[in-house]
Parts: structure tokens; C-alpha cells; sequence
């Protein structure tokens, strides 16, 4: 450990730095922020999208006041496309850490979650100009994408399209995204031996589908409803290209 | 002591325009004051560069007051446990005064110390990321486990055994920005981290800066102000602690108030104060 009281106090005396060699790169911040570069495709798409977080907190998880029980937890993806938002209390993270796919559970049960799951390259036929011919894509192949990611041994209840609710303050086209519900042991495979229901919303992200869903015990089907709209926050950049 | 910085480190030359004019704003001072040090640190003139953003040196610490604010601005070798590496470290601290509520000035704090935090924040967390040798967020806006209010990031960056580290923490009261550099395994230790930032440290400092904020009420109030009353204080009472402000009759091994709490209960009778300030600035 650093010596406490060299840094508490200062050190006399000391010659430190025997070479002064590494000028060559000096690091500076840069004090007036540079602009945030202009988001083209949000632009073309006429979408309310939320705005970009900026950069640090790519990845991280921050804790905000919200409308859940005690406060919200808002994680924003390793690339600042979007953010999934659940109560803070689902501190039990499950998978792989080194993925962009998020799964957020309730301590003790894991059948409360909250998930963010990025399919890669479902756009990609439409070329170039998938971050903004992708939204209208989506609608057209509702009946396909939900077959792609449904769970096969349950029925799909209530398959619609909604709207995603504006962010605050900002006006423009809701984001239009497929909504469905299932109900049964929806995840057996990660080892949640009980029937849940799920609620999924599926949205466009540059050429990629995003996945988000909410689950809980049937007994808290109103939860879910609610939640899973509100979990997802897509921002600006998921209408550019990578 | 910190002047033997300047010594053999003739050619440094300012990297940016930008430093020409003294900081306008605390905001300012605060990008410039990690700039000053990844600049002292890379070799520049630490003096030369604190007192051209208008810091005054005091003894070790550089200070510069806007109004109610005060930054407080160290720069400091350091070397580890076990003298093998050398290292570098540097620890901003701003506060605004925190009368009590006896005190003849009134002094009201509306929101965070530094007005416009969040840009401060969003420059001294992205910059970094952006530099030749990224740094990359360790933790971003926690809340601090043990200091309720607080919250904390870190950024980190390793290059070989050397390890880099930027640490924010901002309460209500209090901002403080913490570099150091030393052995990688080393210089991120959060205990290293807590004992630096230590609040007990900071609550000496801002009783100065209380205690000069009530001079200057005090001078330009027609009669001046009634002689102080010393507060009453009780002894701490456990030799185990080293400071810190606690609830009375807490006992043995209770935890210091956060600064929070202290400013509810500091003044209605509920706390005792610690008897040994800190010394050494």
C-alpha cells in the first residue's frame, strides 16, 4: 500500500523523477467539450429516441431515483446504444460479463428478472441503411421475429405492436416496437424450475434485434406489464451504423 | 519541498493554448487542476503552472478562493511501503463553509459545491478515456458504502507494473478529485483511497474555511458580530478513534457520521466532536 502519510502530508526532499523522458504524448483533457456529433439516422427516422450517455458510463450501472420501489438501476450498454432500466434491488447479475446481453434477478429469486438480450445481425439484408430502414423492417417481419425469439414450448399471448413512451422533453415519432406475452417455465434452462410470465419487447438496433423482457411469478403479471415497457431506453446512436 | 518538482525538468513546455488566462470558474479549475497534475506529473513545473490559474501557494497546498468556494490543491511525491517505486499523487479538495447554526453567518448552499457538476463530472471522467493510453471507468457515481451522501468513481488506467488511478468524490459539501500513480497493484487499493479522502481531514479544512468566511461576514457587517461562543464539545471518549465526528453515546466502535448526518445533528447536542484535530497541512 502507498505510504498514507506521503500522501497526506507531503514529502520533503525527494528527488523524484530521475528521468523526465515521457513528454512526448502529454495527456490533457480537453476543457470545452467538444459538440456531440449530430445523430443522422435519429434525425431520419424522426424517432424520440432518448439522448446519448455520455461515454463513461458505457457499460457501468448507476443507481437513479425512479419509479420503482426504491430507486432505479440504469444500465447502459457497452456501446451506448441503450439502456435497461429495473429496480435496484435485482442486484444478482446473471451470465457472462464480457457480452452486451444483460440479465438482472432478484436475489434469492430468480424468476424476477429483467433482461436485455442484442441478436446480432438480424438486418443485415438491408444493407447500409439498416440503422434507419430497420424500424419500418421490424413491423413488416413482426410474425418472423417473434418466432425467432420465442420460447417454442409455449403459446405466444397477445403478439402487438406498441409504442415505446417518449423520453421527457423530447417530441417526435414514438419508437414503435413488438410486444408479446408467454407464460410457463420460461426459464428452465437457466435452471428456474417454475412457471413464470414474460413480457417481451423486440426494437431494431443499427442491423441488430433487441430483445428486452421482464419476468416474475404469474401472481405479479401486473409488474411485468408495466415494467417492460419502461425498461428499455433506446438512445440516439442505435439508429447509426456501428 | 514540492519546488524540487521544477528542478531538472527545464524544457516542459505548455501542451495547450487553452491555460494562457487564470481559470474564470471553479468549474475550470477544477478540469485545469488534473491537467496541472498529469502535466507535473509528465515532468512540467507544478508552481509555475498552479500560479498561472491563480492558485496562491499555502505551505504545501495551493489554494484559489471564488467567493463562497475554496479549492484546495496538493501535489506530492510518494513512494511506496516498500520504497521500490516511486509514484506521484495529487488531491483537489473544494468546499464551501459550513456554519453552524449559532454562527452569525448565515450561509446556505443550494445545491451541489460545484454549480455546474455534471459538466465537470462528464469532462473529468470522458476526457481520460480519450487520451493516447485510455484510462477506463473502474466504478462510475456509486454511492460510497461507508459515507452516506457520497458518491464515487474511478477511473484506472496499467501501463506495465504502473498503474494510474482518477478518483471523484462529491457530496454536498465537498468535491474531491484524487490522482495518483504507483505500482498497479498498489495505488487502486480502495483502503488507500478511503484513509486520502478521509472526511475527518476535510472537516478540519473546512472549519478554516468556516471560520474565514465568518471573518469576512463579520467585517462587512456594520458592528461586526458578537464575540463567538465556543461550543460545547464533548471529550471523545474511546482512544480507538482517530477523529471523526459521532453520535453521543455511540460507544465503542461505532462508525463516524457521514457528512450528512453530521449536518443535521452538529449543533443540537447529539454529537461528539474529536478532541486531536488532524494535523500536517
Amino acid at each position: 500500500m502507498l505510504s498514507i502519510r506521503n500522501l497526506c502530508l507531503g514529502l520533503s526532499g525527494l528527488m523524484v523523477f530521475a528521468s523526465a523522458s515521457p513528454l512526448l504524448a502529454q495527456d490533457q483533457i480537453d476543457e470545452n467539450a467538444p459538440a456531440a456529433s449530430s445523430l443522422s439516422g435519429a434525425a431520419a427516422t424522426g424517432e424520440a429516441l432518448w439522448p446519448v450517455p455520455q461515454q463513461a458510463h458505457w457499460g457501468q450501472v448507476l443507481t437513479r431515483d425512479g419509479k420503482n420501489i426504491w430507486k432505479d438501476a440504469v444500465y447502459t450498454d457497452r456501446k451506448g446504444r441503450w439502456q435497461l432500466v429495473y429496480p435496484v434491488t435485482m442486484t444478482d447479475f446473471f451470465g457472462d460479463s464480457l457480452s452486451r446481453d444483460r440479465l438482472y434477478r432478484y436475489p434469492g429469486q430468480p424468476q424476477i428478472t429483467c433482461s436485455a438480450m442484442v441478436n446480432r445481425g438480424v438486418f443485415n439484408d438491408l444493407g447500409d441503411t439498416a440503422p434507419t430502414t430497420a424500424p419500418k423492417a421490424l413491423i413488416e417481419r413482426k410474425d418472423a421475429l417473434i418466432e425467432r425469439v420465442r420460447n417454442p414450448a409455449y403459446p405466444v399471448i397477445k403478439p402487438q405492436i406498441i409504442s415505446l413512451p417518449n423520453p421527457p422533453g423530447v417530441t417526435g415519432t414514438p419508437v414503435q416496437a413488438i410486444q408479446f406475452d408467454q407464460r410457463g417455465k420460461l426459464l428452465e434452462l437457466i435452471g428456474v424450475d417454475r412457471e413464470i410470465v414474460m413480457r417481451t419487447i423486440l426494437v431494431s438496433d443499427g442491423d441488430d434485434l433487441l430483445q428486452v423482457f421482464c419476468s416474475a411469478q404469474p401472481g405479479q403479471k401486473g409488474w411485468v406489464e408495466k415494467q417492460t415497457p419502461v425498461a428499455l431506453r433506446l438512445t440516439g446512436l442505435a439508429r447509426e451504423a456501428d | 519541498m514540492i519546488t524540487c518538482l521544477g528542478l531538472g525538468l527545464l524544457g516542459f513546455a505548455p501542451a495547450s493554448a487553452q491555460n494562457t488566462a487564470p481559470a474564470d470558474s471553479m468549474e475550470t479549475l477544477a478540469i485545469r487542476t488534473l491537467n496541472i497534475c498529469l502535466a507535473t506529473e509528465a515532468g512540467g513545473n507544478l508552481n509555475a503552472l498552479a500560479t498561472a490559474q491563480g492558485y496562491e501557494r499555502d505551505n504545501n497546498a495551493y489554494v484559489r478562493r471564488f467567493g463562497d468556494r475554496w479549492a484546495f490543491f496538493f501535489a506530492y511525491p510518494v513512494t511506496a511501503d516498500n520504497g521500490s517505486q516511486k509514484g506521484f499523487a495529487c488531491r483537489l479538495t473544494i468546499m464551501s463553509p459550513r456554519p453552524n447554526p449559532g454562527d452569525p453567518v448565515v450561509y446556505r448552499q443550494a445545491g451541489r459545491v460545484m454549480a455546474d457538476g455534471d459538466r465537470v463530472m462528464e469532462r473529468l471522467s470522458n476526457g481520460p478515456l480519450k487520451f493516447g493510453n485510455p484510462f477506463s471507468v473502474y466504478y462510475i457515481e456509486q454511492n460510497h458504502p461507508a459515507r452516506t451522501g457520497h458518491k464515487r468513481s474511478m477511473l484506472q488506467r496499467v501501463s506495465g507494473q504502473t498503474g494510474e488511478i482518477i478518483y471523484l468524490e462529491e457530496s454536498h459539501f465537498t468535491f474531491e478529485m484524487l490522482y495518483a500513480k504507483g505500482p498497479r497493484l498498489e495505488v487502486a487499493q480502495p483502503d488507500m483511497i478511503d484513509a486520502v479522502t478521509d472526511p475527518t481531514v476535510n472537516a478540519w479544512l473546512q472549519e478554516e474555511i468556516t471560520w474565514l468566511a465568518r471573518n469576512t461576514f463579520c467585517a462587512a457587517k456594520r458592528g461586526g458580530c458578537p464575540p463567538a461562543v465556543p461550543q460545547k464539545r464533548a471529550r471523545a471518549r474511546s482512544s480507538g478513534t482517530n477523529g471523526g465526528v459521532y453520535l453521543n453515546g455511540s460507544g465503542n466502535g461505532a462508525q463516524p457520521l457521514s457528512s450528512l448526518e453530521q449536518d443535521y445533528y452538529v449543533g443540537k447536542g447529539y454529537v461528539i466532536m474529536p478532541h486531536n484535530a488532524p494535523s500536517g497541512f
